[in-house]
């Protein structure tokens, strides 16, 4: 996909400040808040689009800054693309990504984990869409067990010999050097 | 980001995150997460992500579930190892050579499946509650003592296909026969068939019956059992089909000496 990029540059009115769960302050230009339904919705709720308004900075508690970092690199490239529209959501053997994709997430599985869970939070759907397909890619062509590594999903539960009490249910390891986010609501129960 | 080990905990994900991803997958790789764990079984189950337009059953060398997804692809479970023992019928641990249309893509074994837990656990992602049809080309160790048990293991809802070219001393085994012979399938196709008797069609049950071989019936059994049908001996029985066994072959049969005292019309060819 190609887009052609305006010679305009974003005026400090055309601004509001997200802060970070760390603290951090991010200075986004409105346009490109509006891949971002949940931005777009405040901004349009506290009118934050009018230059009269009082823009106070938007606290992003379930984001941390180097999430922010990398969502905003993706708002910058995907500035002029044309309004996001959910094409086919199946399996397509014919899918491609255009480099500036690939490279942009070639990031390890859990970054990707934390990434999707930000762009679900924002509810960005370019990114969403495009991280949902590439996970999809690479559980293909992989048996049930290479699955349960690349997932990091445990074996179903099995009853201590001695006291029948289970040791542990199947579920995906808290236990890998992930970053604490809670970006959404708890998952419901599977 | 963070630093850590490459895994993605996907049930950490909120459903309708997971959900999203599942949909993109291949069809035989949303299979293969529900062999994953009790769990994902649940999560592909409850969110009625597998289709499939039939699931059908195999007896050949090996047996194999047959699941036709809405693709017009296949994808089939094997198991080589199935009933190959007397002594031990429905061993468990036996393993899934789990193949999408031509292509083998894994080997699974679940040390407490057996083959039954097999078929419940593709019965149940594809959610169906029964095999649509089942296809003996030869038969089950067991198959003349057992019969109820397979058919119930098996559990065909509509038709069977019973294509049997090595079963010729079908008498020793007529009454488990006419065991299969009175279940209600919509269907039932005997192949390679051969002597078939008028108890044999008096038993049957389904609605439809179609006979291919070699061997024609007997023209005189063939009128006492259409005389029967009319009489009411077959209530389900809607249509009686007797054909060779290759389609290019032409069945010689007495016409008149099956119609003999049958009030009947002859439909002509292009009416049919």
């Amino acid at each position: 996909m190609s887009c052609e990029e305006p010679t305009t540059s974003p005026t400090p009115e055309n601004n509001i400040t997200v802060v970070s769960s760390d603290g951090k302050e991010f200075l986004l230009d409105l346009k490109l808040t509006e891949q971002s339904e949940t931005l777009a919705r405040l901004i349009s709720n506290f009118e934050y689009d009018r230059t009269d308004v009082k823009k106070d900075p938007v606290p992003l508690g379930n984001i941390t800054s180097a999430q922010m970092q990398k969502i905003i690199e993706w708002l910058q490239h995907h500035r002029y693309y044309p309004k996001w529209e959910q094409n086919d959501i199946h399996y397509s053997t014919s899918f491609t990504f255009e480099t500036w994709v690939e490279e942009y997430l070639n990031i390890p599985n859990n970054e990707m984990f934390e990434l999707l869970n930000a762009a679900n939070y924002l509810n960005i759907p370019r990114l969403f869409s495009t991280i949902c397909r590439i996970m999809a890619s690479r559980i293909t062509g992989k048996s049930a067990e290479q699955i349960r590594t690349v997932l990091n999903i445990k074996t179903d539960v099995k009853n201590d010999v001695y006291t029948g009490i289970p040791i542990q249910e199947d579920s995906s390891s808290s236990e890998d050097g992930m970053s604490e986010i809670s970006l959404s609501p708890s998952p419901p129960p599977i | 980001m963070s630093n850590g080990v490459r895994s993605f905990p996907l049930l950490r994900l909120p459903i309708d995150c997971l959900k999203h991803i599942v949909q993109r997958m291949e069809e035989i790789d949303k299979f293969a997460i529900s062999l994953v764990s009790k769990r994902t079984q649940s999560l592909v189950t409850s969110t009625n992500l597998l289709k499939c337009r039939k699931i059908n059953i195999c007896v050949r060398q090996a047996v194999s579930i047959r699941i036709d997804l809405p693709s017009h692809n296949r994808l089939i479970c094997s198991f080589e190892n199935y009933q190959v023992q007397l002594d031990n019928l429905s061993p468990r641990n036996i393993k899934a050579n789990v193949s999408l249309g031509q292509t083998e893509r894994f080997i699974h074994n679940k040390p407490s499946y057996r083959f039954e837990d097999w078929l419940n656990h593709v019965l149940g992602v594809y959610g169906r509650c029964g095999v649509r049809t089942v296809i003996f080309d030869r038969l089950l160790p067991n198959f003349d003592t057992q019969v109820r048990e397979i058919l119930k293991t098996l559990r065909p809802e509509k038709f069977l296909y019973l294509g049997l070219p090595t079963f010729e001393n079908k008498n020793e085994g007529s009454e488990s026969i006419h065991e299969v012979f009175m279940q209600n399938f919509d269907e039932i196709i005997l192949s390679n068939w051969t002597d078939v008797t008028l108890d044999d069609l008096l038993v049957m049950n389904s609605e439809e019956i179609k006979i291919r071989s070699d061997r024609v019936i007997d023209e005189k059994i063939l009128n006492r059992f259409i005389k029967h049908w009319i009489a009411g001996s077959n209530k389900r029985m809607k249509y009686l089909t007797i054909g060779p066994q290759s389609n290019f072959q032409l069945v010689t049969i007495d016409k008149a000496a099956v119609l003999k005292g049958i009030r009947h019309v002859l439909v002509p060819k292009e009416c049919r």
